[in-house]
């Protein structure tokens, strides 16, 4: 024979807590940050090139490989063997990657060069102490 | 129908993924204690290094560029983990067969070569682990398949031969 017991919660002798049917899960940053876990990956950025983007070093960058890359987004890309947080874009109608600070100059893609893309960032966690 | 999905040359792809400056390199992953390869980049196996070959019956290719690396099992158990997840999110019905192996029933796929296209393309984009998959009528010529789809190294091949069954690398 089957049985099924079903848990109602906890009963109290005395008096039972006002806040008991009001209880929510605490704040678990984790599934705020990450929607696709099995996509996503995190990396510390080191150097300045990003910091008017508000990316400062020691950063914590959250990236999701499943995002399609778009004028805009800021990826993680590998150029010339190493991996570089730039913001993707155009410029005169080549792929281009910008810095977010003057002292870098835009990278610019054009017929036979290749970029790879390696991932979309979608959170940037700085240490602020 | 069944798909064998196999990731190419596993443990050597994980350790690329985050190393872009071992790519198109001879690369092979020693066992613990660095004693034999257990994985070997394309180019590694270009070099002729069978799998299972001692540290020492391979050290005088390090001079034709050869690299050889420890192996990292935390590394390749969550990559493997992630590649998994992503075939569980395409299909309800996936066994994991090992650590860079699964084998999918097609028996509610309409399409069983474009589902393995799509899937080829979700994977390696959402994970960047390259993978290769065979389909058959039996979950033994499904991993016939994939043998055959590594072996001959096109895209996409179809062939309805000798045992109906499908190759995609």
């Amino acid at each position: 024979m089957n049985m099924t017991i079903i848990n109602l919660g906890q009963i109290t002798a005395g008096f039972p807590s006002p806040a008991a049917d009001h209880e929510h899960n605490r704040l678990d940053l984790l599934q705020k940050l990450v929607k696709k876990p099995a996509s996503t990956f995190v990396f510390e950025v080191q150097g300045v090139s990003m910091i008017q983007a508000g990316i400062m070093p020691g950063a914590w960058l959250v990236v999701d490989r499943s995002i399609t890359p778009r004028n805009g987004h800021t990826v993680v890309a590998v150029v010339n063997s190493e991996f570089t947080v730039k913001r993707f874009g155009y410029q005169d109608g080549h792929p281009a990657l910008f810095s977010a600070n003057k002292k870098y100059a835009p990278i610019l893609f054009k017929e036979f060069d290749e970029l790879e893309i390696w991932g979309v960032a979608t959170y940037c966690i700085n240490p602020l102490v | 129908m069944f798909a064998l999905v196999d990731c190419n040359n596993f443990y050597a792809s994980c350790e690329r993924l985050f190393r872009p400056d071992l790519r198109n390199k001879p690369i092979a992953v020693l066992s613990n204690n660095d004693g034999c390869a257990i994985a070997r980049s394309e180019e590694a196996k270009a070099l002729g290094i069978p799998m299972g070959a001692p540290a020492f019956k391979i050290r005088h290719l390090k001079a034709h560029g050869l690299i050889t690396m420890s192996c990292n099992f935390p590394l390749y158990a969550d990559l493997s983990n992630r590649v998994m997840q992503t075939l569980k999110d395409e299909s309800p019905d996936v066994s994991v067969y090992s650590i860079d192996e699964a084998f999918i029933n097609l028996k509610k796929t309409k399409d069983p070569l474009n589902f393995a296209l799509s899937i080829k393309k979700i994977v390696e984009r959402n994970t960047g682990i390259s993978i290769s998959i065979g389909i058959g009528p039996t979950k033994t010529l499904s991993k016939a398949a994939n043998r055959y789809a590594k072996k001959i190294k096109i895209k996409q091949t179809m062939s309805m031969l000798l045992i109906r069954t499908v190759h995609i690398f």
